[in-house]
């Protein structure tokens, strides 16, 4: 495989997804140097792709609204964009007919954020025979997230997670401020082919505020939002 | 990236090599997957063997289970000559610096444990194009044991009495690997091992709980089983196919 002129500074990622995920792919992928913009439309990414000439694509092909398939692959220039697609749909046919288009690599949702930066590195290595430096540790909303050592350091206390509960603070500390619902993040964590006991969400929640020593009365990470979900409070950065 | 089947092509019809170095019950698992498609198997869990059959048997691409067989990724990528010997490598373990070290090491893909079935015939399916131009078919449907008629891509299983069952993607990786393994005692701990993984948290009865609900499936009753022994203090037997067609 030939590989393409080297990458000088921050590599361009598009990102086509909904809300929450598309956040937390961008929070994600800050533990590579790299700079993304993210879009739900596929007519405004059509356009990024020819005015802002990606290095890198990872669209989700399962949109609410619009069909990002036809994206997979794209051309700018005279160079394919190498693509990774997201899917909910782990079927055979769906996996198929997406190398059949042309991506490069394949995550089923629900998203893990190793995996997601794993498979990144190693198709950018690939495709531009450059390694994209690896940042194990991260910072957000007062917090420093470990990814390799899959901890979290709040101050002075350093606390483990497990898988899925990073996933969830991925998803909640990438859109900081907003309420995600019950059903958006079983969907993102879990995905929506799994049948859950009604209280699997705030089970998690509640052990990820443990961690965090957060009180839900007065709260400092996760906040309740009643009826609706959760909403992560960024500490300013002293 | 170019052209399809243009650089070193096994040709039409010709069935491509896959080396698997991974444990038996699991080798097992994914030889029997991998009809799906057209490939040959062999397995190997020592050096030599797996060196012998790198030499001789010239396989077009590996499948290392990382967690037992970590080092073998240099053994199978170092026995090439001009390197670029596509492999793909299997780990049940959650964690980045494992896969970027795989990834750094040669290897191409990663298939993470637990898998459902269609990752062990997508991944391989993606790269063998990537790397060698070649478009391995489909065989949605193909026989298991001769008793079981099993598709893929439907996600059924039919029985020889031409019943359908449905089931889901865990039920039938379990299926595919009793299977896969006619006639041995698969004990519990392998069977956890091999589809669910070992970092996973689970109930110490999930085995048993998943087995109970393919028996039902199956119709396969535990005291006369047609297809699933339970090997008592063991584990579970695949009765082997006898008499019938």
């Amino acid at each position: 495989m030939a590989t393409r002129s080297p990458i000088s500074g921050a590599a361009r990622v598009l990102i086509v997804a909904d809300d929450p995920l598309a956040q937390t792919l961008v929070l994600t992928l800050n533990h590579g140097v790299y700079v993304s913009k993210a879009t739900a439309d596929v007519d405004e990414a059509l356009a990024l792709s020819a005015s802002w000439k990606p290095h890198l694509l990872i669209l989700d092909i399962d949109l609410m609204s619009g069909d990002a398939s036809a994206l997979i692959a794209e051309r700018v220039g005279l160079r394919r964009m190498p693509t990774i697609v997201l899917t909910e749909r782990g079927d055979l046919k769906t996996k198929l007919s997406v190398f059949d288009k042309g991506a490069d690599d394949f995550i089923t949702l629900p998203l893990s954020p190793e995996e997601l930066v794993a498979r990144t590195l190693a198709l950018m290595r690939r495709t531009y025979g450059q390694s994209v430096p690896f940042i194990a540790v991260i910072k957000v909303g007062g917090l420093e997230i470990d990814l390799l050592n899959r901890r979290v350091r709040s101050g002075t206390s350093v606390l483990h997670l497990t898988a899925i509960e990073q996933s969830l603070l991925y998803l909640l500390a990438s859109n900081p401020g907003k309420t995600v619902d019950r059903e958006s993040i079983l969907d993102a964590l879990w995905g929506t082919d799994y049948v859950a006991e009604s209280n699997l969400v705030d089970r998690h929640v509640r052990n990820l505020r443990v961690k965090l020593k957060n009180s839900w009365r007065r709260p400092r990470f996760i906040a309740t939002v009643p009826g609706k979900g959760y909403r992560f409070l960024p500490v300013p950065d002293a | 990236m170019s052209g399809r089947g243009t650089n070193g092509s096994d040709g039409e019809g010709q069935h491509s090599r896959i080396l698997l170095v991974v444990g038996r019950a699991l080798a097992n698992l994914v030889a029997v997957t991998l009809k799906h498609s057209n490939y040959d198997t062999r397995d190997c869990s020592n050096e030599a063997d797996c060196r012998r059959l790198m030499a001789e048997w010239q396989p077009h691409m590996a499948l290392v289970d990382i967690d037992h067989y970590n080092s073998f990724i240099e053994i199978v990528a170092g026995a090439t000559a001009n390197g670029g010997f596509p492999i793909v490598a299997l780990t049940r373990r959650r964690d980045t610096a494992i896969k970027l070290n795989a990834f750094e090491r040669g290897a191409d893909d990663i298939i993470e444990v637990p898998f459902t079935l269609d990752e062990i015939i997508a991944r391989p399916f993606a790269l063998m194009r990537r790397a060698r131009g070649v478009n391995p078919p489909l065989n949605a449907r193909i026989r298991l044991n001769s008793v079981l008629e099993v598709d893929l891509v439907a996600q059924t299983v039919k029985l020889d009495n031409g019943r359908a069952l449905d089931l889901t993607p865990i039920q039938q990786t379990l299926l595919y690997i009793l299977a896969a393994n006619h006639g041995e005692v698969l004990t519990r701990e392998t069977l956890l091992a091999s589809i669910w993984g070992s970092d996973f948290q689970i109930e110490s009865n999930v085995v048993d709980r998943h087995i109970r609900e393919l028996r039902v499936k199956l119709d396969d009753d535990w005291r006369t089983p047609r297809y699933i022994e339970t090997v008592a203090g063991q584990g579970y037997r695949w009765r082997a196919a006898e008499s019938q067609g």
